[in-house]
């Protein structure tokens, strides 16, 4: 006993020695995003930062997608020690450097001369009024899913990538059919505002802040046309009160194409290695307005840096690994598109099992344009646009006249808002 | 010290727990939120004193004055509804029979019931297509029922409805509070007189139901100009402005516009409208409200 006492007591001493002065070391740093758990993939990252920076600990606050950025704007009002964040949406971002709450990040990057040329065209979507307040961690845009079943089985050839919008009408068109359990829809046209000015924004003319509504009407009238005259998806209200999504409707196989963000590849794979359905699906660029060059519309999602932590240097390394190359690899192995672009992600992409590799090119870009600019009244009129758009296309009000009262409350938010 | 003085401390040390709690959490909360009415502030950027700015801002704001007529349409149509449902439950259900009391069992069960679940089960009921209000107006021969809350003209009256039932059960408790406090001898009286039903309702219990009227009254105007949970569960507003109301729109512009000036603004006003109401119906109150001594 006693020999093994001292021995104990001189591995005590020594593992005391070595582990104190590192967890006095350790620093915690605040990391919040949403549905940590659900998605998994921040989950790699946090481990592998964890991983490789064994002198930080990350404390996750995890919160459901839907929630994230009232909840978010909440917390941070309420003096919330959040290190480090994503900003969900351009809204939000705007918000955020207008009331100063996340840090410029130019010094930090001019110091440790990282690279930006991997974000491309992304680095643009997050600088505001020339500096940047946010490294791009995800560069989503959206693209067309289509299900090869339902095409086949109704022999008509898969959408292309120079598909334009009445092509799509008449598909939607053709693969539309049967009644009750054998009903199939040709599209699914999502209940967020953006799923109905995806292709107002595609017609260059402008973003939603200053640009003119006028832009819109080719787009709300295709979407009115499709749900309410050739009946080729359930309309918006229908769908809105059935609190419809589209994950669960175009897995359950009798939808045929749906236009999303990319983010929907990585819940298809995941879905179908739960079990959860066996859709074939392929990919093709979003389809574009007759006679216009193709642009597709694009949300960078920033990972910021609270302008008030206490960690800055640990916490300006997270925002490098998330949003660097590193980040990247691990976000492409899980079929997310990161901010941080280069080849190496699609020879990722190609590996991953289940991803219609043949489709790649959909996922080449040429223009994208944001859903909505970091600006600091884009929360205000995202919503009152909303509003109108739901008021058009559940047939309270016409077409015409939503778009005549956007122009005319536009003026009025920023009246009050000077 | 006087013994009076030391009587009236010793007092005072009783009500000091209460009324430290009603300062910081009633009081101070109220005060503050008043002096944030005159300042634009998100929360966190310095506060910058703007004056009256919001009031002036609140007379321009086509969502506000939305807001604020709204407010009164919930009003105007769901407290006298509910003040008749309820009367209607209370007189049907003043019985002692056992099968009676299952009755009223079953009607207060919805204010037992949370808001927020009772408006997600009501969502499901008003579906245009697919909801089985909707399939019932269409099997007895409605061929174009209300599209209920996809529909700016019928949203309100669906979340009035729904108000309604929520709340009329919980009323028609306190009616039959009132009408069991109403002395028995009267009504023999009454009958002996030769008073037939009506004239007994009319000249005996409505009288004698004026103080519970008068408190159902009061109290559901309050809770109806506060609506918010219905609103944000049902229609977040919507279609467009339809149901956007007062204490939602103030929510709005507080926690998702981070404008906690304006809101404050708005909230304040909102109060004075609240005390303004109240004060009017006390003072209203010794017109036709009859105490039996």
């Amino acid at each position: 006993m006693r020999k093994y006492g001292l021995g104990l007591f001189t591995a005590v001493l020594l593992i005391a020695l070595v582990v104190a002065p590192m967890a006095q070391a350790q620093v915690t740093l605040k990391f919040a995003c949403w549905d940590y758990e659900l998605n998994q993939y921040d989950k790699k990252l946090i481990e592998e930062f964890e991983r490789l920076n064994p002198d930080i600990k990350v404390e996750v606050y995890d919160m459901p997608a839907s929630e994230y950025p009232d909840k978010m704007l909440i917390m941070l009002a309420g003096g919330e020690d959040i290190d480090v964040f994503y900003a969900k949406d351009p809204t939000m971002y705007g918000g955020l450097v207008l009331r100063q709450q996340i840090r410029p990040l130019d010094d930090l990057i001019a110091r440790d001369n990282v690279d930006l040329l991997g974000y491309g065209g992304n680095l643009e979507n997050v600088r505001v009024d020339g500096t940047v307040y946010g490294l791009p961690y995800r560069g989503d845009f959206w693209i067309l899913f289509y299900n090869k079943d339902l095409f086949d089985r109704f022999g008509v050839p898969y959408p292309t990538n120079d598909m334009t919008w009445d092509e799509f009408r008449e598909t939607a068109k053709l693969l539309t059919s049967g009644e009750g359990a054998d009903k199939t829809y040709g599209t699914y046209i999502h209940t967020w505002a953006s799923t109905y000015f995806v292709y107002g924004l595609q017609k260059h003319m402008g973003d939603l802040v200053e640009g003119p509504y006028e832009m819109l009407r080719d787009g709300l009238e295709l979407a009115y046309q499709i749900q309410m005259v050739d009946k080729s998806a359930a309309d918006y209200a229908t769908n809105r009160a059935m609190g419809a999504h589209y994950r669960g409707l175009f897995e359950q196989g009798n939808i045929g194409m749906l236009y999303m963000g990319t983010w929907y590849m990585q819940a298809l794979l995941h879905d179908a290695e739960q079990g959860l359905h066996n859709v074939r699906w392929g990919i093709a660029r979003l389809p574009q307005w007759e006679g216009l060059p193709h642009a597709t519309i694009g949300n960078v999602t920033p990972v910021v840096i609270n302008s008030k932590t206490k960690h800055l240097e640990e916490a300006w390394r997270l925002v490098k690994f998330l949003s660097g190359p590193e980040g990247a690899s691990i976000l492409a192995e899980n079929m997310i598109v990161p901010g941080y672009f280069d080849d190496s992600v699609f020879d990722t992409f190609a590996q991953v099992e289940g991803f219609p590799s043949e489709n790649m090119d959909a996922l080449v870009t040429e223009t994208v344009y944001m859903e909505w600019p970091a600006h600091p009244l884009s929360g205000l009129l995202g919503r009152m646009v909303e509003e109108e758009i739901v008021l058009a296309m559940t047939g309270n009000k016409s077409i015409d006249q939503a778009i005549a009262d956007m122009e005319v409350r536009r003026e009025e938010i920023i009246l009050l808002n000077q | 010290m006087k013994r009076t003085t030391r009587n009236r401390l010793v007092a005072y040390s009783f009500l000091l727990p209460n009324f430290i709690g009603f300062l910081v959490f009633t009081l101070i909360p109220v005060l503050a939120a008043l002096g944030l009415s005159f300042v634009k502030w998100d929360s966190y950027s310095p506060m910058q004193f703007v004056g009256l700015r919001n009031f002036q801002i609140m007379l321009k704001d086509s969502s506000f004055k939305i807001a604020f007529w709204n407010t009164l349409y919930f009003t105007g149509l769901t407290v006298p509804l509910t003040i008749v449902v309820s009367l209607m439950l209370a007189l049907a259900l003043n019985k002692g029979l056992r099968s009676v009391k299952i009755f009223r069992a079953i009607h207060f069960f919805p204010h037992v019931a949370s808001t927020i679940a009772v408006a997600v089960v009501w969502q499901f009921l008003y579906h245009p297509d697919m909801g089985p209000l909707n399939q019932f107006l269409r099997m007895i021969g409605i061929t174009d029922p209300p599209r209920w809350t996809a529909s700016t003209t019928w949203a309100m009256p669906a979340v009035i409805i729904m108000s309604v039932w929520k709340s009329a059960g919980y009323y028609m408790v306190m009616f039959l509070a009132g009408l069991q406090g109403i002395p028995p001898h009267l009504y023999e009286v009454a009958t002996i007189d030769g008073a037939t039903v009506w004239q007994k309702f009319r000249y005996v219990t409505l009288p004698l139901l004026t103080p519970t009227l008068f408190f159902v009254l009061t109290m559901n105007l309050i809770y109806s100009f506060k609506v918010f949970d219905q609103i944000y569960i049902m229609t977040q507003g919507g279609p467009g402005r339809a149901t956007m109301v007062l204490v939602y729109y103030i929510y709005m512009q507080a926690f998702i516009n981070q404008n906690f000036g304006y809101a404050s603004a708005m909230a304040a006003v909102f109060f004075l409208m609240i005390l303004g109401v109240t004060i009017f119906q006390f003072r209203l109150q010794e017109k036709w409200v009859t105490y039996l001594d």
